[in-house]
C-alpha cells in the first residue's frame, strides 16, 4: 500500500520535472563531460590533442597567480552578494509597505538591472575618468578636491570601484526576488504580531526573514556563482589592472581559452570553479536550513 | 514531405530563370562584364570587422558595391563583428567547422588561425608575381615558414603622432632620443590658460591593462633594445624582459608621470581618452598609427591640419623600429568559392581602392602601386609612412604569444604605481615569461 | 484587510506618528538610492543628445550645449534596429514563456514529490549555473552545427532557455515550499488530480513568484550578449544587444548612438516590467487562504 503511493508520488515527480531535465541534461551534460575531457588534454581543439592526465590542475592549485585570481574573485563576489543583499532587502522591505509613488520608485530602482552590462561599464568609466568625468567634476566644483582624482589608480581603489560598479548593476534582481519572497508570507502573522506588541523591527526579524528563508538560499547561492564567475564589467572597466589587481578568475580563463588557444588548461581552472561554488553552495544550504531547524 | 516539394519546385524555378538570364543575356553580359569578375553565381561571405567601424566600414562596403556592380552574379556578404570580439566568434566558428569564404585577419589572427589549419595558402593562390606588388615588411608579417596565410590590406605603423601647433608655441621638435622625450614632454606641459590648473600635457599616455597599452609599450620596449620574446642564435625561445632595455622603457613611463607630464588618470587613459586629448589639444604627443588623425579630428575638426607624424626615437645601436599593426584578409581553405574569394580580393587590394581607404581612414595602404601615390606621402602621414619603412618588428608568430604580451601591462603600471622598484618587477615578470616558455617552447 | 489596519491605527495614535516617522525614513532612503540610479542615467540621455564634438569638452556638459535627437534617428537609419528588436522580442518572449513553463512544473514536482534522484537533480541544475559560461560557448556552437540551428532563433531560445530555468526552479521551488501542503491535501479530499491542484490551487496562489521569474527570465535574455553575437550570422538575425555591442568599435565609440539605443531598449523592458509589477502590490496576497 505504502510502496504503491510511493510509487505513485514518484511517478508524479517524475512527470512534472521531466521537461526541464531533459533540456538541461542535453545542454549541459555535454559541455561538462567535453569540459573534464579537455581539461587532461593539451589541445586547441583542432589540431592539437595532447594527453596530460591531471598535469594542469596539479599546476593550477600550486601556482600562485591562479590562487590570487581565485582570492580577487571571492573577494569581489562576497562584497557584491553581500551589497546587493543589504541593499536589495532593504529596498524591498521598503517597497513592500505600498507608500505612495511606490511604483515609481519601483521602476527608477530597477533600471541598472535593465540597461545592457556593456553601457553601464562604459558610463560609470566614463564619469570615473580624471579628466572627463563627471565625478570629479562635481567634486571640484562644490570644492571638496582641488585637484583631479585618479580613481582607479591603486589596487583597492579599483577592485571597490568594480565592486560599486557590479553592486549598482547587481541590487535589483535580489530587490524583485525579496519582494516576491515577502509577497509569500502570510499577511495574517503580520496582523497577529502587531496585536500582540511586537514592533516593526522584532516582525522583520521574526517574520520577515525566516519567511524569506527559501528564497533567500537560492538567491544567495546563484547570485554568488554570478558574481563569483562575473567577466564584462570588470573586463570592460579595468581589463583585470591596475597591475592585475582586478585580475578575476573569468579573465584568466577568457585569455587561457581565446589568447593562448590552451583550451585543456582553460577548462581545467573551469572545472575547479565548479567544484569550489558546488562546495559554497553546499555549505550555504547547511547553514541556512540548519538556522531554520 | 510537403516542404521538400516546395524547395524542389523553388530550385527549378530558380535554374530556369538562372538559364533563361544567362542565354538572353549573354552576348550583352560577355561584353560588359570586367575580366577580373569571377565565373560565380552565389555568394560571398566576408567575417569583417572594418564594416563596423565608421567611416571606414562605409568605404569597405562601398567597395563591395562597387565589385557587385560589375560583377552582379557574385553577391558579398558581410557577417559584421565587433573587433573585440573577432577571435572569440571565429575560433567558435573554426572549432564548428563553418568558416565564412574570407574572414579578417591580423598578424596575430594569421598565426592562430594558422595553427588551426583554417586559412588557404595565397603565394600559391595569388602568385609570386602579385606576392611582390606588397611591401615586403607587411607581407612578412602573415608569413609562416615561407607561407602566406593572410592578404595585408593597410597598416597603422605605430609612430610619435604630435600637434604641430602646440609644439611650435612650445619651441620644440619631435624628439630624436629618449632624453629628448622627457625635455620635449615636460616643456608642452603647461597652464595655457593661467588659472593655475595643467591644462595641456606633453604625452597622452594610454596606460590602460590591455593590448592598446601593451602594443604602445612593447614598440618603445623595442626601441630600447629589448624583445620580450624572442629567438636566440641557437633558435631557442628567450625573453629578454629583465634586460636593461625592457627596464629602461618601464622607467620612461615611471619618469613621465613623475614628472608630470602625463594627463592625470593614466591606467585609464585607454585609446579612446588618448585620441581625443590629442584632437583637443589637452594633450600634445601620442604614440599611436595614422587611424588617429582620423578619431582626433571627429573630436575636433578645427585640430585639421595640426597633425602630424614622426619615429619614435631609438637608443645608440638599435635601429627605429615600428609595428604594423595590420589588417588584412585570409581566405579559408575549405571555402568552396575559393577563385570568386580571390578576385574580390585583388579587386580590394587595387590600387584605386587601396587610395580610397588611405584617402578616408588614413591607414596606410599595403600594395607597393598605393604607397607611391603622393597622396599617401602627404605631410600628415609622412611621418608614418617613413616610421613603416624603418625597421619592422614583427610579433613572434607564436600561438602563445599573447600570455607572453599581457605581461607588460602590469608591470608598467607597477612601476609608475611604485610599490616595487623595477628591477624587481622585472624580474618577477621574467620569471613569468620564462615559465610560459618552459611550457610552451 | 484594509479594514483591520484602519482599526488597528485609528485605535494607536502614537503608533500613527512612529509610522509617519518610518514612512519618513523610507522615503529619504528611496531617494537616495533613486539619485544615485538616476546620476549615471541623465549622464546617458545626456550623451544620447550630444554632438561629438561636446561629449569630451572642458568642463563636461550635464546639459547639452547643442542639444540634438539626431542619434534616436540616425540609429535607425544606420543600423537594422528594427530587425534587432523583432528578432529579440521572439527569442526572449519564447524562451521566457518556456523557461517560466517548464521550471513552475519542475518546481512544483520538486517541492511536493520524493523520487529518486531528486537531490541530485537539484545539484544538476545548480551544476549548469555554476560553470563558467564562457567555457559553453565552444561546446554548444557544436551541438548547433550538428543539428543545423546556427543563424536561427531556435538556438538563441535552447540557450537562453537553459541559461534561466535552473535559477527559475530553484526559485519556484522555494516559493512552492512556502505555500502550505495542506492545500493540495484539501484538493485531493476532493478528488482533484495532481496537475489541476498544480494548475488550479497553487498556481493562482504564486503568482509574485512567477512575475519574478518571467522578469528575470526576460531581463537576462533581452542583455545577452556572447552567445547572440556569435550564434548568429546575418545582420538580420541578429538581436538588440549585439547592435548595442557594434557600437563599441575598435578606435571609436559611436556614443550618442550608443546611448540612443540602450534608452530604446529600455523601453520593452519598462513596459513588461510595469504589466508584472501589479503582482509584487498587495490585494492579491495569498496569504488569507494559506493558513
Amino acid at each position: 500500500m505504502k510502496s504503491a503511493f510511493k510509487k505513485r508520488e514518484s511517478r508524479s515527480g517524475y512527470f512534472f520535472t521531466l521537461p526541464t531535465l531533459l533540456i538541461v541534461f542535453s545542454l549541459i551534460i555535454y559541455p561538462l563531460g567535453y569540459a573534464i575531457f579537455i581539461s587532461m588534454q593539451r589541445t586547441n581543439l583542432i589540431s592539437e590533442w595532447k594527453f596530460v592526465g591531471a598535469r594542469y590542475y596539479a599546476e593550477l592549485l600550486t601556482d600562485a597567480e591562479f590562487l590570487n585570481s581565485l582570492k580577487i574573485s571571492l573577494t569581489f563576489a562576497f562584497f557584491v552578494v553581500v551589497g546587493n543583499f543589504v541593499v536589495g532587502l532593504l529596498l524591498a522591505v521598503i517597497l513592500n509597505q505600498n507608500l505612495k509613488f511606490a511604483t515609481t520608485f519601483k521602476i527608477i530602482l530597477m533600471l541598472p538591472w535593465l540597461l545592457p552590462e556593456v553601457v553601464v561599464a562604459l558610463i560609470w568609466k566614463w564619469l570615473f575618468n580624471p579628466t572627463y568625468g563627471l565625478i570629479n567634476y562635481i567634486l571640484n566644483t562644490i570644492g571638496l578636491i582641488d585637484s583631479d582624482v585618479s580613481w582607479f589608480d591603486s589596487s583597492t581603489s579599483a577592485l571597490a570601484g568594480v565592486i560599486f560598479v557590479a553592486t549598482w548593476k547587481g541590487y535589483p534582481i535580489v530587490m524583485i526576488m525579496m519582494l516576491a519572497g515577502m509577497k509569500n508570507i502570510p499577511a495574517e502573522r503580520y496582523e497577529a504580531a502587531a496585536i500582540d506588541g511586537a514592533t516593526r523591527l522584532q516582525q522583520f526579524r521574526h517574520i520577515t526573514i525566516p519567511g524569506l528563508r527559501p528564497i533567500f538560499l537560492v538567491t544567495c547561492i546563484l547570485e554568488t556563482a554570478w558574481w563569483f564567475k562575473h567577466f564584462t564589467v570588470i573586463w570592460l572597466m579595468t581589463s583585470g589592472g591596475p597591475a592585475g589587481a582586478t585580475k578575476v578568475v573569468s579573465i584568466s580563463i577568457y585569455q587561457q581559452a581565446f589568447g593562448d588557444f590552451n583550451f585543456g588548461k582553460a577548462a581545467a581552472e573551469s572545472v575547479i570553479i565548479l567544484a569550489i561554488l558546488l562546495a559554497a553552495s553546499y555549505f550555504y544550504s547547511r547553514a541556512i536550513r540548519n538556522d531554520n531547524d | 514531405m510537403r516542404a521538400t516539394k516546395r524547395k524542389f519546385i523553388a530550385v527549378a524555378s530558380a535554374t530556369l530563370v538562372a538559364v533563361s538570364g544567362t542565354i538572353s543575356l549573354n552576348s550583352a553580359s560577355a561584353a560588359i562584364t570586367p575580366s577580373f569578375c569571377p565565373r560565380f553565381t552565389g555568394t560571398l561571405t566576408v567575417l569583417s570587422t572594418v564594416i563596423l567601424e565608421k567611416p571606414d566600414g562605409l568605404v569597405e562596403q562601398e567597395i563591395a558595391d562597387k565589385f557587385m556592380k560589375a560583377c552582379p552574379k557574385t553577391k558579398i556578404k558581410f557577417i559584421g563583428v565587433p573587433a573585440n570580439d573577432l577571435v572569440t566568434k571565429l575560433t567558435a566558428m573554426a572549432i564548428g567547422g563553418n568558416v565564412p569564404d574570407m574572414y579578417a585577419s591580423d598578424a596575430v589572427n594569421t598565426v592562430k588561425m594558422a595553427a588551426l589549419n583554417i586559412p588557404l595558402e595565397l603565394r600559391a593562390a595569388l602568385g609570386q608575381d602579385y606576392i611582390d606588388g606588397f611591401a615586403k615588411e607587411n607581407v612578412g608579417e602573415m608569413t609562416i615558414g615561407g607561407k602566406i596565410y593572410s592578404a595585408p590590406w593597410f597598416s597603422i605603423p605605430t609612430a610619435i603622432l604630435y600637434r604641430t601647433d602646440l609644439f611650435a608655441k612650445a619651441g620644440v621638435k619631435p624628439p630624436k632620443t629618449f632624453e629628448e622625450f622627457i625635455t620635449v614632454c615636460k616643456a608642452l606641459t603647461k597652464d595655457t590658460d593661467g588659472d593655475g590648473k595643467i591644462d595641456q600635457y606633453g604625452w597622452a599616455m594610454v596606460g590602460t591593462d590591455n593590448g592598446s597599452g601593451q602594443g604602445r609599450f612593447n614598440t618603445i620596449a623595442r626601441n630600447m633594445g629589448a624583445v620580450d620574446v624572442g629567438k636566440d642564435s641557437s633558435g631557442k625561445w628567450v625573453t629578454q624582459i629583465d634586460s636593461p632595455g625592457w627596464k629602461a622603457a618601464l622607467k620612461l613611463y615611471k619618469d613621465a608621470v613623475d614628472v608630470g607630464c602625463v594627463p592625470p588618470g593614466q591606467f585609464q587613459t585607454g585609446y579612446p581618452e588618448a585620441s581625443v586629448q590629442i584632437g583637443k589639444g589637452q594633450a600634445a604627443m601620442m604614440i599611436t598609427g595614422p587611424h588617429t588623425i582620423g578619431v582626433a579630428l571627429t573630436a575636433n575638426p578645427a585640430a585639421k591640419g595640426k597633425l602630424a607624424g614622426a619615429p619614435i626615437p631609438s637608443v645608440a645601436g638599435v635601429p627605429a623600429t615600428t609595428s604594423l599593426n595590420q589588417s588584412g584578409y585570409a581566405i579559408a581553405r575549405k571555402s568552396k568559392h575559393r577563385a570568386a574569394a580571390i578576385a574580390y580580393l585583388k579587386f580590394v587590394l587595387n590600387k584605386e581602392n587601396q587610395l580610397r581607404i588611405n584617402d578616408v581612414t588614413y591607414r596606410i595602404p599595403s600594395r607597393l602601386d598605393a604607397q607611391a601615390d603622393p597622396q599617401v606621402n602627404s605631410e600628415m602621414s609622412q611621418g608614418f609612412v617613413k616610421a613603416g619603412e624603418g625597421r619592422v618588428f614583427s610579433n613572434p608568430q607564436i600561438s602563445w604569444y599573447n600570455s607572453i604580451a599581457i605581461l607588460s601591462s602590469p608591470a608598467y603600471q607597477a612601476a609608475i604605481k611604485g610599490d616595487k622598484t623595477i628591477d624587481q618587477i622585472a624580474k618577477e615578470q621574467a620569471e613569468k615569461a620564462r615559465k610560459i616558455i618552459a611550457d610552451n617552447g | 484587510m484594509t479594514m483591520i489596519n484602519e482599526k488597528k491605527y485609528g485605535l494607536m495614535s502614537d503608533v500613527k506618528v512612529a509610522r509617519k516617522i518610518t514612512n519618513l525614513t523610507s522615503y529619504s532612503v528611496l531617494l537616495f538610492f533613486s539619485a544615485l540610479i538616476i546620476f549615471p542615467i541623465l549622464w546617458i540621455v545626456s550623451t544620447s543628445l550630444k554632438n561629438e564634438e561636446d561629449l569630451f569638452s572642458l568642463p563636461p556638459q550635464i546639459i547639452p550645449e547643442n542639444p540634438t535627437l539626431h542619434a534616436f534617428k540616425q540609429v535607425w537609419i544606420d543600423h537594422p534596429f528594427l530587425a534587432y528588436f523583432r528578432n529579440s522580442l521572439i527569442v526572449v518572449s519564447i524562451a521566457t514563456f518556456i523557461s517560466v513553463t517548464f521550471s513552475a512544473f519542475a518546481a512544483y514536482g520538486l517541492s511536493r514529490f520524493k523520487f529518486r534522484g531528486h537531490g541530485t537533480f537539484m545539484a544538476f541544475l545548480l551544476a549548469s549555473q555554476l560553470f563558467p559560461s564562457i567555457m559553453l560557448l565552444i561546446p554548444f556552437y557544436k551541438i548547433y552545427m550538428t543539428f543545423g540551428l546556427i543563424n536561427t532563433h531556435a538556438a538563441l531560445i535552447i540557450t537562453y532557455v537553459s541559461f534561466t530555468i535552473p535559477f527559475c526552479t530553484w526559485m519556484m521551488r522555494g516559493y512552492f515550499d512556502g505555500i502550505s501542503k495542506d492545500l493540495d491535501l484539501a484538493a485531493q479530499i476532493d478528488g482533484a488530480g495532481r496537475f489541476r491542484i498544480f494548475r488550479s490551487v497553487i498556481l493562482p496562489l504564486s503568482w509574485p513568484g512567477l512575475a519574478a521569474t518571467t522578469i528575470y527570465s526576460f531581463i537576462s535574455g533581452w542583455n545577452e550578449y556572447i552567445f547572440a553575437l556569435v550564434l548568429t550570422q546575418d545582420e538580420e538575425m541578429k538581436t538588440v544587444p549585439v547592435g548595442i555591442g557594434q557600437l563599441v568599435g575598435e578606435y571609436r565609440i559611436d556614443w550618442a548612438q550608443l546611448m540612443a539605443a540602450s534608452l530604446y531598449a529600455l523601453i520593452p523592458l519598462t513596459v513588461i516590467f510595469i504589466f508584472f509589477n501589479r503582482y509584487f502590490i498587495s490585494g492579491l496576497s495569498a496569504g488569507a487562504v494559506k493558513e
